[in-house]
């Protein structure tokens, strides 16, 4: 099974997402909350994707994807963001996988990571 | 009129012109004439008194009559005394101081001259007379000055009247001259002042608008920020409100539909109807900061528009769809109108799905049974698209701010069904955005039509305006509706 990787500053909301890949999604998933706490994670145990918070108060989600980067993780990256004034074409302008709205659509997030797994496989 | 009037005063000054020099010299060969006769050793009768005393009486009464401005009467009398003292006191006294007589055809000249001439030719037929009868009554006197005066009289009175309209005329011409370049300059300064009056008028006004102007730039500036700052606020607000809002609406969800998250236990039933209501006031609440948010974001002039190609048809078929979903289960019929094919579109999809979107859940919202009908028309400039229901209407009154912020009908049945007030705001913005126009046609108690435009042509550029406009369009849909 797919192991995820979900960064969130919020403990409530990283917990929601988390039990819903983890027991909806059946995914593996670890959790931190923040970028540098990603880095790190992503580092000594490479996930096959991360899921990125793009509002956090430290060190916002497109700085995070720019370092993740930077120290050569490669693995597929969605933009997780209750932001829905910015359209998904700009997230993957900005490098991002795709976009999943954080509105409280539980299956919105499933879907998009169900489908940006698959894409990853065939690639 | 101007003339006329213009020409009296150059007559009067020119006898004014005349006058006064003449009184001074009369007066002065009077007082000279009277000092010496006083002074000469000689013996003198009071007789030779009479001509210098009245000489000066007669200036001094001409002098007094100028001085009331009866000019006429001062140079006639100067005429008459100039012209006749002096023969009368020859004529009455003493013949042997007869050379003063020769002063006579002065009066007579100046009688012609600026007097009418009949003035003149009087004075001379007087002298004339007196000094015929004196030949005749003192034949001692010399009869060849006597003659020469006849003929001098008659010849100054002809040479006034020839002389008059000459000089008259050139003097007359010169004063007129001297009046009119007077008076030009005189009119010249006043302009002049004026014009200095005007230039430092402009200056102070320039003065005065120039601060107006930095005022009014000052306080545009701070509204302005006030603007920014408001929406940017309202912008950040809205994404803290929603976040906890976000979790409420994924909880209910996870409890309602993922008992994967609870160890496979399925909320007990009766919690559901709960839960349930929890999650739709969320929803509803989100709606609401929703809403919010693009109003601050179209206020601060942050919306922008991704316009690409899309076929209307497409959107309408899947709103329709929408619309059969959101009637399901009531007594509503859902019917549609618009012809195939439709023309495609450059316009920003998302938005005007939130237009139709929002047009449709409010018919759904005002209309308990009866027909809901989606419609569209083009023409090869715009399209037309509309929502009508046969629901409880808008009132007239109420009908034209439907489209401001924060607006709602009146009625406490609209206050039950919900709503922000938001909607039609965010709509306008959107379709005016899009170079479009909106607007509705409603009967209370028959039903209402909301419809929009939306141009082909995508090349119109669109201004964002500072400020709503108040005023509701005026283009009639039934107008609308004939394309």
């Amino acid at each position: 099974m797919a192991s995820i990787l979900l960064v969130d500053d919020v403990f409530i909301a990283r917990s929601m997402a988390e039990r819903v890949l983890r027991y909806v999604g059946g995914y593996t998933v670890q959790s931190v909350g923040s970028g540098k706490e990603a880095i790190e994670v992503a580092q000594s145990n490479p996930p096959d994707l991360i899921v990125l918070d793009i509002s956090m108060a430290q060190m916002d989600g497109i700085t995070a994807l720019r370092e993740l980067r930077q120290c050569g993780i490669g693995c597929p990256v969605i933009a997780f963001t209750a932001r829905v004034e910015r359209t998904p074409g700009e997230f993957v302008a900005q490098g991002f996988s795709a976009y999943a709205s954080k509105t409280g659509d539980l299956k919105d997030l499933l879907n998009t990571v169900r489908g940006v797994l698959k894409g990853a496989q065939r690639n | 009129m101007l003339h006329a009037e213009h020409e009296d005063v150059s007559h009067d000054g020119l006898i004014a012109d005349i006058l006064t020099p003449l009184i001074v010299a009369s007066a002065l060969f009077a007082l000279l004439t009277l000092a010496l006769i006083a002074g000469s050793r000689s013996d003198v009768g009071i007789s030779s008194f009479i001509f210098p005393a009245i000489l000066l009486l007669n200036t001094l009464i001409a002098q007094q009559a100028q001085q009331h401005n009866k000019l006429f009467f001062a140079a006639t009398l100067m005429s008459y005394t100039i012209g006749l003292l002096p023969i009368f006191t020859v004529f009455t006294h003493s013949p042997s101081s007869n050379s003063i007589m020769f002063i006579a055809p002065l009066g007579v000249l100046l009688g012609t001259l600026i007097l009418p001439f009949r003035v003149g030719f009087t004075i001379a037929g007087i002298g004339i007379a007196m000094l015929i009868v004196s030949i005749f009554m003192n034949p001692t006197v010399a009869l060849l000055s006597q003659a020469l005066l006849i003929l001098l009289l008659l010849g100054f009175g002809a040479l006034g009247c020839w002389a008059s309209d000459t000089i008259l005329g050139t003097i007359a011409w010169a004063l007129d001259t001297s009046a009119k370049s007077e008076r030009r300059e005189k009119l010249l300064r006043q302009t002049q002042h004026e014009l200095q009056e005007a230039i430092y008028e402009r200056e102070r006004l320039n003065n005065a608008m120039q601060i107006t102007n930095r005022d009014l730039e000052a306080a545009r500036a701070a509204a302005e920020a006030a603007y920014q700052s408001k929406s940017s606020f309202m912008a950040r607000m809205s994404h803290e409100l929603r976040t906890p809002l976000n979790l409420i609406i994924g909880f209910s969800n996870a409890m309602l539909e993922h008992p994967e998250m609870y160890e496979m236990q399925p909320l007990p039933e009766i919690y559901q109807a709960d839960i349930s209501a929890i999650r739709a006031s969320g929803q509803h609440l989100l709606g609401l900061i929703n809403d919010i948010l693009d109003l601050a974001k179209v206020e601060a002039g942050r919306l922008e528009l991704h316009k690409a190609p899309f076929q209307i048809e497409a959107l309408l078929e899947e709103m329709y769809k929408t619309a059969g979903a959101l009637l399901l289960n009531r007594p509503v019929v859902l019917t549609r109108d618009w012809p195939s094919p439709l023309p495609t579109i450059v316009a920003d999809e998302t938005r005007i799905r939130q237009v139709l979107l929002n047009l449709i859940s409010n018919a759904s919202k005002f209309t308990d049974e009866g027909e809901i009908s989606l419609g569209a028309r083009a023409n090869d400039k715009e399209v037309l698209i509309w929502v009508r229901d046969s629901g409880i209407g808008i009132a007239p009154e109420d009908q034209v701010r439907m489209f401001g912020e924060f607006e709602q009908a009146e009625s406490d049945d609209s206050r039950q069904r919900g709503g922000t007030g938001l909607g039609l705001s965010i709509c306008r913005w959107l379709v005016e955005m899009h170079n479009g126009k909106i607007g509705l046609e409603s009967t209370p108690g028959i039903g209402s039509t909301f419809f929009f435009t939306l141009p082909l042509n995508a090349e119109t550029t669109y201004s964002h305006p500072t400020k709503p406009t108040a005023e509701p369009v005026d283009n009639s849909y039934a107008e609308l509706h004939t394309m």
